[in-house]
C-alpha cells in the first residue's frame, strides 16, 4: 500500500499514457455508434465528478455525503443564468462551475468547523437543504419538471464531436487536479488529511486547507455537472439528489480509495455495468452491491489496487525472466 | 484472402440491410418508471398494455403486422429515461414512444422525441408543460393534465356550493399549480367562494396535525388537499383524532391504488378525484377489460394507470390504422380529426396542444360490498371539453416559456 502510494506521488505526468488514452478515447468516439458515444461521454463526465470527490475522500481526510449538490448546481448555474437571466450560452457555461465553487465555499466554510462524522453529517444537511430549495422553489428552478430548452443538447454537435469537447475539458481538469495534488497545496492537503495535529504544528491550519480542497472539489464537480447539463440539454432536482451523491461515492470506493485514479477507474466500471448489465439484468445494482462488498473485503484498494498488483506481477515476471 | 474479405463484407452488408429493413407492424418503445418512485403505479399500466397488445395482435395487428413493445425502465430518473429513450430510438428504431411517469422524466424525454421526430404518447405523467409550454408536433397527452384537473376541481366545488375553503397543497410544483388554477377558476365560477387560508405541507412530512388544526380553525366548508399517497394517508388518519370529517368536507386525490392500499382506513364521505377509476366505468368494453385483467392477474383489479395504459394502446393503434403508416406527420394529421371509444368514454385530440379531452372523475368514498376496498360513489365525470385551457392561455404559457 505504502509502495503504491509512493509511486502515485511521482511529480511528473506520464504524457505518453495521457496521449495514448486521449487518442484511444477520441478514436472510439468517432468509430462508435451514437449510443456507445453517449456511454463514453457519460463515463468521462462521471470520471471527473468522482475524481473531484476523490480529492476530498482520499487526500483531505473529509467525507462528503452531499457532493451531488456541487455537480447539480453546475447544471443549475448554467440553466438559470441562461433561462432566467438571459445570459448568452458561453456565459452560462462559465457561470455553472463558479456557482458550484461559491456554494462549495459557503457550505465548506460551515463543514470544516467540524471534523470526522460530524462534518460528514453537515455535508448531508447542506445537501438536503439544497435539494429542498431546488425542488420546491419551482418558479425559479422549475421544480420537479426542471429546466429545459435553455441550451441545445450537446450544443447541437454530433455525439462524436461533443464527446471530443468533453474529452478535452475532462482531460484538462484531471491534469489540473493531478498538479494540485502534487503541488505544495496538494501536499499540505494530504498532510492535513493524514495527520491534522502534526500539520497544525507545522503551521498549516486544518480548516483553511480543507476549505481550499472543498472549493476545488466543488468547482471541478461543477464543471462535470455543467457538462452533464449541456449533454442532456436540461437539469432536474435529481442532479443534486442523494442518488447522484451515492453514485460518486460508489465510484470512488470501487476505484480504490487513496489512489489518484479511483474516480476514473470507478466511473468506467460503474457506468459500464450501468449501461450494459442494466439491459440484461433488472437487479444490476445488486451486482454492484456484491462487487462493492467483494472489493472492500478482498481488495480494499479497489480497482486501482488490483491494477497496481497486476502491473507489479507483470513487471516482476519480466524482471524475473530478464535475470 | 481478398475474396474472403469481400464475401465477409457482402454478408455483413446483407445482414445489416435485412436487420434494418422495416418489418410489417409497429415497434413501440415504452419508457416508464418500472422501478423507483413510479414502480407502484406503473405495474398495472404494463399489465393492461400487454392485454391490449395481445387483443390487437390477435385481431390482425396494425399496418399489416403485430405490435411489438420494448419495455424500458426509466428507474423514475430523468437522465436514465433520456438514455433509454435515445437507445430505443437509435438502437431499436422504434416507431413511437409511450409510457412516461413523473414530470421530470416526461420533460427529459420530450425534447428527444422532438429532436428525432418520434411521436411520444404520454399515458401516465400529468404535467402540462410538455404539451403546452414546451409542446411540439410529436408529443401527445392522453390524460387530464394539471391545468385540467385544477379546473375540474373548481367545477366540482362550485357545483357543491361550498364557499369557505382552505387549500392544503403539497409544497412543490404539482401542489402549487393545481391550487393556483383551482383558485382562479373557482373565482370565475362562484364569486361568493373565498379561500380562507392556504397551507403548504412539505412533501414527505408525516405529522400533519399542525396543518389540520390550522385548517379547522377557519371553520371551512371544505379542505381541498392537493396531496397523494402517504400525504393523503396521514391527513385522513391524523384527521380522525380531530373529527376532521365531522367538521368539514375533504377533497383530495384518491386514485384506485390508494383505496387498495388503505382499504378500510378510508372512511366514508371523503371526496376524491381520480383519472381512471375502473369501478366508475360503465361501458361493456370497460367491464370486459376488468374481467380479463382480473382473470390474467389472480383477481387483482387494475388501477387508474392500467385504464390509461389500455386506452393509449387503442389510441395508438387506431391512429396508425387511419394514417396508414408510421410517418409522424401522417399520424398527427390522422389524430387531429379522430374520436376514440376508450374505456373512459369517447375522446379526441385537439391540435393546438395535442391534448385529449380526457375526463376527470370526482366522487365520494363509500365502503363497497362488491370490492374488498372502498370506492367512490356519485362519481361526477367532468368532461375534458370543460377543463381544457383556452387557446389564449396556451399561447400565453408558450410565450412565457419562450422568454424563460
Amino acid at each position: 500500500m505504502a509502495a503504491e502510494r509512493r509511486r502515485g506521488d511521482a511529480w511528473s505526468i506520464d504524457w505518453r499514457l495521457v496521449a495514448v488514452a486521449f487518442v484511444v478515447v477520441a478514436v472510439a468516439l468517432h468509430l462508435s455508434p451514437p449510443l456507445v458515444a453517449f456511454a463514453i461521454i457519460e463515463v468521462l463526465i462521471f470520471a471527473l465528478y468522482a475524481s473531484a470527490l476523490n480529492l476530498l475522500l482520499s487526500y483531505s481526510g473529509m467525507v462528503s455525503f452531499g457532493h451531488a449538490v456541487y455537480f447539480g448546481l453546475g447544471a443549475y448555474g448554467l440553466a438559470i443564468t441562461i433561462a432566467k437571466f438571459g445570459w448568452p450560452i458561453w456565459a452560462g457555461i462559465v457561470a455553472g462551475p463558479l456557482v458550484s465553487a461559491f456554494f462549495g465555499l459557503v457550505y465548506g466554510a460551515l463543514c470544516v468547523q467540524l471534523t470526522a462524522i460530524y462534518a460528514a453529517m453537515l455535508t448531508l444537511a447542506c445537501a438536503e437543504i439544497t435539494f429542498a430549495v431546488v425542488f420546491q422553489w419551482f418558479d425559479f428552478t422549475g421544480g420537479d419538471s426542471g429546466i429545459s430548452g435553455h441550451v441545445p443538447a450537446m450544443l447541437g454537435l454530433s455525439p462524436a464531436w461533443f464527446g471530443i469537447v468533453v474529452l478535452v475539458v475532462v482531460t484538462l481538469c484531471i491534469l489540473a487536479l493531478w498538479r494540485v495534488v502534487h503541488a505544495p497545496l496538494g501536499l499540505t492537503i494530504r498532510a492535513v488529511g493524514e495527520n491534522p495535529v502534526r500539520a497544525a504544528a507545522m503551521g498549516h491550519g486544518r480548516k483553511r486547507v480543507q476549505l481550499a480542497a472543498f472549493v476545488i472539489s466543488a468547482f471541478l464537480s461543477g464543471v462535470a455537472g455543467t457538462l452533464y447539463g449541456i449533454f442532456h440539454g436540461n437539469v432536474f432536482p435529481e442532479y443534486v439528489g442523494v442518488l447522484f451523491t451515492i453514485d460518486g461515492l460508489v465510484m470512488v470506493l470501487l476505484g480504490g480509495l487513496y489512489s489518484f485514479g479511483a474516480g476514473i477507474y470507478g466511473a468506467i466500471v460503474y457506468k459500464l455495468l450501468d449501461n450494459v448489465m442494466a439491459h440484461y439484468f433488472e437487479y444490476w445494482q445488486l451486482v454492484i452491491g456484491v462487487i462493492l462488498v467483494l472489493v472492500v473485503l478482498v481488495s480494499p484498494a479497489g480497482i486501482a489496487g488490483l491494477v497496481a498488483r497486476v502491473v507489479e506481477l507483470v513487471r516482476g515476471r519480466v524482471r524475473g525472466s530478464e535475470t | 484472402m481478398k475474396k474472403a474479405i469481400r464475401n465477409g463484407a457482402v454478408f455483413a452488408a446483407t445482414a445489416l440491410l435485412l436487420g434494418s429493413a422495416h418489418a410489417a407492424g409497429v415497434k413501440i418503445g415504452y419508457v416508464g418508471g418500472i422501478s423507483g418512485a413510479c414502480g407502484g403505479l406503473t405495474h398495472s399500466a404494463r399489465k393492461a398494455m400487454e392485454i391490449a397488445q395481445e387483443e390487437i395482435n390477435s385481431a390482425g395487428g396494425v399496418l399489416g403486422g403485430p405490435i411489438e413493445i420494448i419495455w424500458r425502465d426509466s428507474k423514475t430518473k430523468p437522465d436514465e429515461g433520456a438514455k433509454q429513450t435515445r437507445d430505443l430510438i437509435l438502437s431499436e428504431e422504434v416507431d413511437l414512444l409511450t409510457g412516461v411517469c413523473s414530470s421530470s422524466v416526461f420533460m427529459a424525454i420530450n425534447p428527444i422525441a422532438k429532436q428525432y421526430e418520434v411521436p411520444l404518447f404520454s399515458a401516465i405523467s400529468g404535467t402540462h408543460k410538455a404539451t403546452i409550454d414546451f409542446g411540439h408536433p410529436f408529443v401527445v397527452q392522453t390524460q387530464p393534465h394539471t391545468l385540467m384537473e385544477g379546473k375540474a376541481l373548481a367545477e366540482y366545488v362550485a357545483r357543491k356550493g361550498w364557499n369557505n375553503i382552505v387549500t392544503m397543497g403539497l409544497d412543490y410544483e404539482w401542489g402549487r399549480t393545481t391550487v393556483k388554477v383551482f383558485t382562479e377558476e373557482l373565482a370565475k365560477l362562484n364569486p361568493d367562494a373565498k379561500i380562507a387560508r392556504q397551507l403548504w405541507p412539505r412533501i414527505g412530512e408525516t405529522n400533519l396535525t399542525s396543518y389540520i388544526t390550522a385548517a379547522l380553525a377557519d371553520k371551512p366548508d371544505l379542505i381541498m388537499a392537493v396531496m397523494f399517497g402517504s400525504g393523503t394517508n396521514s391527513l385522513i388518519k391524523q384527521g380522525k383524532a380531530y373529527g376532521l370529517l365531522q367538521r368539514t368536507e375533504l377533497l383530495t386525490f384518491l386514485s384506485t391504488e390508494s383505496y387498495m392500499s388503505l382499504g378500510k382506513d378510508v372512511p366514508d364521505g371523503v371526496h376524491g378525484w381520480a383519472r381512471g377509476p375502473f369501478y366508475a366505468l360503465t361501458t361493456d368494453a370497460a367491464k370486459a377489460f376488468v374481467a380479463k385483467y382480473r382473470a390474467a392477474h389472480d383477481g387483482e383489479y387494475p388501477n387508474d394507470w392500467g385504464i390509461l395504459g389500455y386506452d393509449v394502446m387503442y389510441i395508438i393503434a387506431g391512429a396508425l390504422e387511419k394514417a396508414g403508416s408510421t410517418d409522424p406527420a401522417a399520424l398527427r394529421e390522422a389524430l387531429g380529426g379522430m374520436t376514440f371509444d376508450t374505456l373512459r368514454g369517447e375522446m379526441g385530440m385537439r391540435t393546438i396542444d395535442n391534448t385529449f379531452n380526457a375526463p376527470s372523475f370526482i366522487g365520494v368514498t363509500k365502503m363497497s360490498d362488491e370490492y374488498p376496498f372502498p370506492v367512490m360513489t356519485d362519481v361526477n365525470v367532468i368532461p375534458g371539453d370543460v377543463t381544457l385551457p383556452d387557446e389564449a392561455t396556451v399561447n400565453a404559457l408558450r410565450e412565457a416559456a419562450a422568454k424563460g
